[in-house]
């Protein structure tokens, strides 16, 4: 029941609809909208408002790349619309313009919506016009209207769209004002124009105008390219050194292509030496004319002098001021990781003692065996100690939507990017960065993906690549372990520096990277700063659950399966049959002692006290000699022998371990790790911390027979690790490997996809590891000496 | 003709020219930086904030070096 009163049969078309307005023809036609806009002219609002659908919105400029769809229904039509990516133009600049205009003109939706910020329609209309030269039917929707109100301007839409031979419909799409004019006015054009593209000519002025009609009649005589694009608007292209437009024209006829790219050097030669410009300045220069001559054509009176930027012109003085920004911005940055860090400790606990309390029921539930350690520390373990980090993870997402919404986000990416530079990476890579862990205890898998708004593919790459040596919120407890072990008077100093360590790392890394393998030129940096606003909560929600639901479908999928395959290689072939038996007899042995006392058979016979614990050495199997007195031991012999049968436990599982495919290999490689210091056991772990960080502690404990180790309570690992002969040295060492080593698998698998190549994967995990493996061996020999 | 990194805060511009990449040219021209328009210099220097037809955008990596402006 969408909008049954904008049936509104304003229909000044060529009369081709018959039933219209009557709202009860049988079949409702479907049209494809498109939606398109500059980035902060709010048209991912729009689409949420148009389709109640959750996509996400930023005033990051071009945060949305992925194509996202919605469906609308109106009383005559159902409309599928499609959110393009923000682009100011329609040139081959970017992805996200190129993404658009192959839309355009491949689908040919049957309108395309038009979000335009109406207190900046000059430079927002310069989209419009490109729209308009294609010929694609278009629909302007004046967004913000109540901002340009209050700024004092009066902005006339009719008279707009009288101009430009197009409806234009005034919106608020915060509120949703005006929305279902809109889908009222884009379904009105769909079926009156049924897909016909009518391109509107713009002059050029006499130094491009002949050559364009020059050139569009060559086109046109040839049909070139004409099954897409209109004969001016490649024409157009040429002369603005599209080189997309180019290649096709080079395959489609080499010959014609030729010709039409010598005379655009000719022009372009032409308009150099005369006037000192280039055909694409001049272009924009005359497309800008049409805007301002239509703008004074009554589109726009403004009443007052109000400037709309003073307020975030005044911000910015502080904000971005040369000293005082990047202090306020590090302010703002160490906030977030407090309030994260502080807030987010107590939902985290809920979800892992959640996941926990799901453990021990099914430990209860299933006999002991293949299946219960399948999904209890396979599965449970697994998955839970991704999922006990949404609670953080959400939480930052919200601060992280939070700066972006209110535009201070992009602030941050120019002050970064004079910094980042330097290390051929660009303003832009901040972000990735700190969702990584950059302030601790975020996660590579967003991190990466959010590397999207990254326009220049090297500059990406090169973030993509190193963002992961942050320290992400599953290394972190491993780290704080670690530091507790090794350094227990300046933990938080130790951690720190790994935070540090890990920001140097990336940065030399990106820069070694861009000095050999992704090579480039570095793309200028030109942003537009958006004024400062304060966010909705409509907005940050669905920002914060669009995330959010990414990270929980990777944790559900993906590391459900890597959980599988690490307990299949922790588990199997396991220990041979032998000392299985031997193990279970011995465990027999004494739970037959256990009930023997627990059952109040022979309340009675209580005297003979016989000393319970042999020390189990290797022979712990041994003969049950002492099975016929087992009633004899005191209650605190119960104690002794269910310690005894603990202790048997956690040594096969130990044994099980080394045994397993997982031990084999830690084994295998100890002749290489003991020049950092690593013997198999902590081996073992680091690999299994392939499949996620969070596990190397858990396998830690496993490997040293301690049973489960709680991240929590880790104080008897810490112990071991030491009595175990881990030096200062191996324990830095070991921290500085967990810190730079192979990501994640789930990481990994985010590279892959984000780079579009498993090449970067396969590098990702070699080359991080061999350079962790390196600078962990000059830790350990370095430290060996000096301490 | 000067940069537009050497022009003090607070100056009013005419731009004149722009970059020399020509895909770079015309990302400025789409946000409104053409040869002939005029713009306020928010903040000054290597990466600087102008103002230009009624919004605000940032330049970096010595694009505002690149960029030659009169001061009006």
């Amino acid at each position: 029941m969408t909008n049954a009163s904008q049936n509104v049969s304003a229909a000044s078309a060529p009369g081709k609809e018959p039933g219209k307005g009557s709202g009860k023809d049988a079949a409702l036609s479907t049209y494809t909208i498109a939606l398109a806009g500059n980035p902060n002219a709010g048209k991912s609002t729009l689409f949420n408002a148009l389709t109640g659908a959750r996509t996400h919105v930023g005033n990051y400029p071009g945060i949305t790349v992925e194509k996202k769809v919605g469906q609308v229904r109106t009383s005559d039509a159902v409309l599928n619309v499609v959110d393009l990516p923000g682009t100011y133009s329609l040139t081959a600049y970017s992805a996200e313009e190129l993404v658009a205009r192959d839309f355009l003109v491949e689908e040919r939706p049957q309108a395309v919506v038009d979000v335009l910020n109406a207190g900046s329609l000059e430079r927002n209309l310069y989209l419009a016009v490109q729209f308009l030269e294609l010929g694609i039917p278009v629909v302007l929707g004046l967004n913000m209207m109540d901002e340009a109100r209050k700024m004092g301007m009066v902005v006339d839409a009719k008279r707009l769209g009288e101009l430009l031979g197009c409806p234009a419909v005034e919106l608020v799409a915060r509120t949703g004002t005006g929305v279902r004019e809109l889908t009222a006015a884009a379904t009105r054009l769909a079926k009156e124009r049924q897909g016909r593209w009518k391109p509107v000519e713009i002059s050029y002025g006499p130094d491009l105008d002949p050559v364009l009609a020059e050139m569009s009649a060559a086109i046109m005589t040839k049909s070139f390219l004409s099954s897409r694009y209109p004969a001016r608007w490649v024409a157009l292209k040429y002369l603005e050194n599209d080189s997309q437009i180019r290649e096709l024209g080079v395959q489609a006829d080499p010959v014609l292509s030729a010709w039409l790219e010598e005379r655009a050097a000719h022009v372009a030669a032409h308009l150099r030496t005369t006037l000192s410009t280039y055909p694409e300045a001049v272009i924009a220069d005359y497309r800008y004319g049409f805007i301002a001559s239509v703008l004074k054509g009554g589109v726009v009176t403004r009443d007052n002098l109000g400037d709309r930027l003073a307020f975030s012109d005044r911000l910015d003085q502080v904000l971005t001021h040369k000293l005082l920004g990047p202090v306020l911005m590090l302010g703002v940055l160490y906030l977030v990781y407090q309030i994260t860090f502080t807030v987010g400790k107590v939902p985290m606990e809920w979800t892992q003692n959640l996941f926990a309390l799901m453990a021990k029921l099914v430990e209860g539930a299933l006999p002991e065996g293949l299946l219960r350690s399948l999904l209890v520390d396979g599965i449970i373990a697994g998955v839970g100690g991704v999922m006990g980090f949404v609670p953080l993870v959400m939480l930052i997402f919200l601060l992280i939507a939070f700066l972006e919404d209110s535009g201070y986000m992009a602030r941050i990416a120019y002050m970064l990017d004079r910094v980042f530079r330097i290390f051929g990476l660009h303003g832009c890579s901040v972000m990735p960065f700190i969702i990584s862990g950059g302030i601790a205890g975020g996660c590579a898998v967003p991190g990466v993906m959010a590397s999207r708004t990254l326009r220049s593919p090297k500059e990406r790459l090169a973030t993509i690549l190193t963002a992961p040596f942050m320290t992400c919120g599953a290394k972190l407890p491993v780290l704080i372990l670690l530091a507790s072990v090794f350094f227990p008077d300046s933990q938080a100093q130790v951690l720190f520096g790994m935070t540090l360590l890990g920001w140097a790392m990336a940065l030399a890394v990106a820069w070694m990277l861009r000095s050999s393998m992704v090579r480039g030129e570095a793309t200028p940096f030109v942003m537009e700063l958006p004024p400062y606003r304060l966010p909705t909560w409509r907005g940050l929600a669905i920002h914060t659950w669009e995330r959010t639901w990414q990270y929980m479908k990777k944790a559900g999928s993906m590391i459900l399966a890597v959980s599988i395959v690490v307990w299949a290689a922790m588990t199997f072939p396991g220990v041979d049959e032998d000392k299985a038996a031997s193990f279970e007899a011995a465990k027999a042995e004494i739970a037959a002692k256990i009930e023997a006392i627990e059952a109040p058979a022979a309340p009675g016979t209580a005297a003979d006290s016989k000393d319970e614990a042999p020390a189990l050495g290797s022979e712990a199997p041994a003969q049950g000699e002492e099975a016929a007195t087992a009633q004899a031991a005191e209650p605190e012999g119960l104690d002794a022998l269910k310690e005894k049968l603990a202790d048997i436990e956690k040594r096969e599982a130990a044994e099980g371990l080394s045994a397993s495919l997982a031990g084999r290999l830690g084994a295998s490689l100890e002749p290489l790790t003991r020049y950092a210091g690593f013997d198999w056991r902590t081996n073992i772990a680091l690999v299994g911390g392939f499949a996620a960080k969070e596990v190397i502690i858990s396998t830690l404990g496993t490997a040293y027979s301690l049973g489960k180790v709680d991240k929590d309570d880790a104080a008897p690992l810490a112990e071991m690790l030491s009595a175990e002969g881990l030096t200062v040295a191996g324990g830095l060492a070991l921290m500085v490997f967990i810190l730079l080593y192979s990501p994640c698998f789930p990481t990994v698998v985010a590279i892959g996809k984000e780079t579009g190549s498993w090449k970067w994967s396969v590098f990702s995990m070699t080359f991080n590891t061999v350079f962790a493996y390196g600078l962990a061996v000059a830790v350990f020999q370095f430290g060996t000496r000096l301490f | 003709m000067v940069s537009l990194s050497r022009c003090p805060k607070g100056s009013k511009v005419r731009v004149l020219e722009l970059c020399d990449d020509p895909k770079c040219r015309c990302r400025l021209c789409s946000m409104g930086l053409t040869p002939g328009v005029e713009a306020v210099i928010r903040q000054d220097g290597e990466s600087c904030r102008v103002c230009v037809r009624g919004d605000e955008i940032c330049l970096g990596n010595g694009l505002a070096d690149q960029i030659k402006v009169v001061r009006v």
